[in-house]
């Protein structure tokens, strides 16, 4: 995919953003697909992700290989109540804003048995912002591309093979929470 | 690379328009519907076209018996697996673009070259439906009889490499049939029955083009170390026509909305006189197959000799149509067209 240098000038911060995205419209994403179906998420699906239930993530302590700093989660749609996993549809957008830079990414609940040796049914998205501020996936798919690093910290190559690995570390919340780590989306309390 | 991303510039007014987006539009009131569906009806033609073809060379596989099958014995069965062997990738290769971003574990079950499943683990079977498998395994042994010289070469130098044969007894060439090639049917038809209710986006159709075009100018350069895509029936020219055929289709799509816009007709007229320059090219070289590279080839800098003979005029044609930072050239224009339409593509 061809790259274009992204613009630097005049940076909001994500609080800044945050906080004054939320008041704009009462837009909701849209409904996912039924639990049975698959669902293939496009560039489009992303759009205003900034605009969904936000979950803001305290804990000081980070995990290996990601980075400190400001981070929040999105989720397009709370599981239904009693629910065992994430329904098919279920997006999850991560933002880490930190000195070092930005990195959001994202982990898609796909479904059709995709990623059937990893995070059973989940895609994996690393995304940006083109030059206007439009969300762009950067890369999707069952791993990072060769050269891509998941996970790391800007600048900062991966220690181990697996470091930068998604499915090997979302793999420890595979039984409990249906292989998402952020504790904040804990499918016993987030449930409705 | 790691790309550090900085934060996000004018984040908050887009973010808050695309939020509040209406995609309920009327399609005859929406140019970018208007495109995606149009591509849409595209994609899922060629889909269609490509489930055919590997259905059809399936079925023109040769009845197991004692002997297996060959070039030789079975010319005629042969030669119609081979022809359905173009038809399917012809398909398939004008609309990878656009598709196998969405599905990249069938992209590799179907398209992975043989050198990219070798270097994960040995395929000690060459005609079942597991390691090494889709349109390049079948067509590696399609052809098992006519490998170019620098092909066999180059696979000889990889860890786990095992020649290419024809099917040599009856299991063999039931395995061929009915594991490699059934395994081949059973995924594009996955691929076509899973794509059909996603409504593809204007983003993911123009960025898989983009793509497309940008990965011309690699499809040529694999040649000089015998690696180019469809190396064994000799077809990877073949496979860049259909690439930009797919992606003028795909374009065209677009140019009612681009040509609606200030400035769009200019625009869309470099899009398409960059792909005409790219086809005339393309149109000039004979035959499916690459022209041969100059024993004294170098990309870093190649002589004047050699950038005069066929591959050198192609290489260096195509390294002037992927340079971003030439505005003339075909992917800057497409580059170009996209911020016209507002379409986000990768930075």
């Amino acid at each position: 995919m061809p790259r274009r240098p992204a613009s630097s000038s005049s940076l909001p911060s994500l609080a800044l953003a945050l906080a004054l995205a939320g008041t704009a419209c009462d837009g909701e994403a849209d409904d996912p697909p039924a639990e049975h179906q698959t669902f293939i998420a496009t560039q489009s699906d992303f759009e205003g992700f900034a605009q969904w239930e936000r979950f803001s993530i305290d804990d000081p302590a980070v995990v290996p290989n990601h980075v400190a700093g400001i981070r929040s989660v999105f989720l397009n749609q709370r599981p239904a109540a009693d629910a065992l996993e994430f329904p098919v549809g279920t997006i999850i957008v991560k933002w880490n804003d930190s000195d070092l830079g930005s990195q959001i990414h994202a982990m898609v609940k796909r479904g059709g048995d995709y990623n059937l040796d990893g995070a059973h049914n989940w895609e994996w998205f690393d995304l940006t912002f083109d030059d206007e501020g439009a969300v762009v996936i950067r890369w999707r798919g069952l791993a990072p591309p060769d050269g891509e690093c998941y996970g790391c910290a800007p600048g900062v190559e991966p220690t181990t093979p697996e470091g930068g690995d998604c499915n090997g570390c979302h793999a420890a919340a595979a039984e409990d929470n249906d292989w998402v780590q952020s504790t904040v989306l804990d499918l016993r309390t987030l449930a409705q | 690379m790691i790309k550090r991303i900085p934060s996000p510039t004018i984040l908050l007014p887009l973010l808050t328009v695309l939020a509040c987006d209406s995609s309920g539009s009327d399609p005859a009131d929406d140019p970018e519907k208007a495109a995606a569906l149009e591509v849409e009806a595209y994609v899922a033609g060629e889909l269609d076209n490509l489930v055919t073809a590997v259905e059809a060379l399936q079925a023109a596989a040769p009845e197991p018996d004692a002997d297996g099958w060959n070039a030789t014995d079975d010319a005629d069965a042969v030669a119609r697996m081979r022809q359905h062997w173009h038809e399917a990738r012809v398909s398939y290769e004008r609309v990878e673009g656009a598709i196998a971003v969405l599905f990249p574990e069938l992209d590799a079950s179907t398209d992975e070259r043989y050198d990219g499943f070798v270097e994960v683990e040995a395929d000690s079977d060459l005609f079942d439906g597991e390691g090494v498998t889709g349109i390049h395994a079948i067509e590696r042994i399609l052809w098992a009889d006519a490998q170019p010289p620098e092909v066999v070469a180059f696979e000889m130098g990889l860890s786990n490499y095992a020649p290419a044969a024809y099917p040599a007894d009856a299991a063999q060439a039931q395995a061929f049939r009915d594991e490699l090639a059934a395994r081949l049917v059973a995924d594009v038809h996955r691929m076509r029955d899973e794509l059909e209710p996603v409504a593809l986006d204007a983003a993911t159709a123009y960025g898989g083009v983009l793509g497309s075009i940008a990965e011309q100018l690699e499809k040529v350069e694999l040649a000089q170390t015998g690696e180019q895509e469809s190396r064994y029936a000799q077809h990877t020219l073949a496979d860049m026509r259909a690439n930009l055929e797919g992606g003028a289709a795909i374009f065209a799509a677009f140019e009612p909305w681009l040509r609606s816009l200030d400035g769009g007709n200019e625009a869309a007229d470099a899009v398409t006189g960059g792909m005409a320059r790219i086809q005339a090219a393309y149109d000039a070289l004979p035959g499916d197959a690459l022209p041969p590279v100059p024993e004294t080839w170098s990309s870093v800098m190649p002589s004047d000799d050699d950038l005069a003979t066929p591959y050198g005029s192609l290489h260096a044609m195509l390294t002037a149509e992927v340079d971003l930072d030439d505005p003339s050239s075909l992917l800057a224009a497409m580059v170009a067209a996209a911020d016209l339409m507002d379409i986000p593509v990768a930075p």
